[in-house]
């Protein structure tokens, strides 16, 4: 059914095939200028203006509103959102604790640059994200989540809520990973050429750094026919292909529960499909405020071409169908602090005949550095503080007798800090004028 | 504060995720316990037992918990020791 619908799509992609990659769009900008689309709006715009007026001349009330032109306003628009998690537990004879030391830490970094200019929409975003944790149970750290997601899309707004577009995206680990186990277990390892090899072990090497770099390219037509505050939904519809470049050797477990004492694992290989796509995604704000906001999106690629399988791999182009499906939710708690969650669903059948499920969830505190940080504010309108006293007699050094118990510490002789002058800066809360870029 | 934290936090990831630790992974013991021992892991049902190539396993298992600080102890019958078990005289177990 899908395919079908992409198929009748597929000479609307004419327009789409003209436009070169987004990158080279931009060379489009200045001449976009003389049919340049009024930004989208909330509602669809009502024509106030006389018919007989010309037609550069129809002014709609959405484009006098400076509510509208705020929308996807001309440009440059940068946004950048950093998180990171900390925590650390050491117990030492406890009761009811094991003994050793448990720290988990992950970063999270969500950032987009955003061009408009006319019917010219370009989005590009950069997001990563990844974590270890350490426990004693396994003395050493284990990675437990790591991506690195980039996506250029280019719009172009023949009429503001439809056109063609371009868009590149990559997707890929950042760090080597493997398989860390308590105890040895048995590994079941099918090559390539159908071999299999048993190993026996707990620290199975799976993947290099960067591998597999998974990179995707789509053409076609677009729709946003929905632009409101609650929900902004955007379709795309077209020819799409996706490539997988894989490290040498680089596994995948693809465990059966059914074979208890060995863990299967597969050597994952290059591959490549092409064929109709269509995705969907919406994104908005659950409330008025705008403190909750969400993100959804599904993306089918029903291939026409593919590499060659392996021999005695008979799986038709339907059952190579790759599938994504995402979700997010973020919600700003305090204007320090933010909560985030993802879910991702992603079956790509050529690299590994299973679906690839990740939840994530964290809380994420602001980082405000140079010019957007705090500025301080003094507590009252005292007079300056004068310097700090010099270090007590013995500060900073153990071996030095300590000072006079009943003195303040050094650092009392500075004035407390003062609060900031305004509230911290927002969270970065994951902007939601685009979608995610791990969208499809 | 934040940013020292953050930091921190970010240092920890970075030398855990790009693996700087002297073990070895199972493919890379595997390789070294052949060159070692002068041949592969013998199959199960090859093994006087049927337990296994335990001198195989108990290689590869130090080398994956001491990597290349993993000794190698007599040669009749070899054992593998980490240096800090040699004191407890135990081979690296898993």
């Amino acid at each position: 059914m899908r395919s079908a619908f992409s198929l009748r799509l597929l000479p609307g992609l004419l327009p789409g095939l003209l436009v070169p990659a987004s990158l080279a769009s931009l060379a489009l900008l200045s001449a976009g200028d003389a049919a340049a689309q009024v930004p989208p709006a909330d509602a669809p715009p009502a024509v106030t203006a006389d018919v007989a007026t010309p037609v550069t001349e129809i002014k709609t009330e959405e484009l006098a509103t400076p509510e509208a032109a705020k929308v996807r306003p001309d440009g440059w628009t940068p946004g950048i959102a950093f998180g990171a998690t900390m925590n650390l537990n050491d117990s030492r004879d406890v009761v009811g604790t094991q003994n050793g030391t448990s720290f988990t830490a992950g970063f999270l970094l969500d950032s987009e640059l955003l061009f408009n200019k006319g019917m010219h929409e370009w989005r590009n975003t950069l997001k990563a994200g990844a974590g270890a944790t350490h426990a004693p149970a396994i003395d050493e750290f284990v990675k437990t989540n790591d991506g690195l997601a980039l996506e250029s899309i280019y719009l172009l707004h023949l009429i503001e809520v439809l056109g063609p577009f371009a868009r590149f995206a990559m997707n890929t680990n950042m760090f080597p990973s493997l398989d860390i186990r308590p105890a040895p277990v048995n590994y079941a390892i099918a090559e390539l050429d159908g071999t299999t090899t048993t190993l026996a072990g707990r620290r199975l090497d799976l993947t290099d750094p960067f591998s597999p770099i998974i990179l995707k390219q789509s053409l076609g037509i677009f729709t946003q026919p929905l632009n409101k505050d609650w929900m902004k939904l955007e379709a795309r519809a077209g020819l799409g292909a996706q490539e997988g470049v894989v490290g040498e050797d680089n596994l995948a477990i693809v465990d059966d529960a059914e074979t208890p004492n060995v863990v299967e694992t597969s050597v994952l290989d290059d591959f490549f499909l092409v064929g109709a796509e269509g995705v969907v995604n919406i994104w908005g704000f659950f409330d008025e405020a705008k403190r909750v906001s969400y993100t959804a999106g599904i993306g089918v690629l029903i291939p026409f071409v593919t590499n060659e399988l392996p021999a005695g791999d008979d799986r038709g182009l339907a059952e190579l169908t790759a599938v994504e499906g995402n979700a997010g939710l973020n919600a700003k708690l305090f204007d320090w602090a933010s909560f985030t969650y993802r879910f991702s669903a992603v079956r790509q059948p050529l690299l590994v005949d299973q679906w690839q499920v990740s939840n994530m969830a964290l809380l994420t505190f602001a980082a405000a550095f140079g010019s957007k940080a705090p500025a301080p504010e003094p507590e009252c309108d005292c007079p300056p503080p004068e310097p700090a006293a010099p270090a007590a007699p013995g500060a900073g050094d153990p071996v030095a007798p300590p000072a006079d118990p009943a003195a303040p510490p050094a650092d009392a002789a500075a004035p407390p800090p003062a609060p900031p002058a305004e509230p911290p800066p927002p969270a970065p809360a994951p902007p939601p004028a685009a979608p995610p870029a791990g969208a499809p | 504060m934040r940013i020292r934290s953050t930091a921190f936090s970010l240092a920890a990831l970075a030398i855990a995720a790009t693996g700087c630790t002297d073990r070895l992974t199972t493919q890379e013991a595997y390789t070294t316990c052949e060159e070692l021992l002068g041949r592969p892991a013998a199959a199960a049902e090859d093994t006087e037992d049927g337990a296994g190539d335990t001198v195989f396993a108990e290689c590869v298992a130090c080398h994956e918990n001491c990597g290349p600080d993993c000794s190698l102890l007599g040669t009749a019958t070899p054992t593998f020791s980490c240096p800090e078990e040699q004191g407890g005289g135990g081979a690296g177990g898993g």
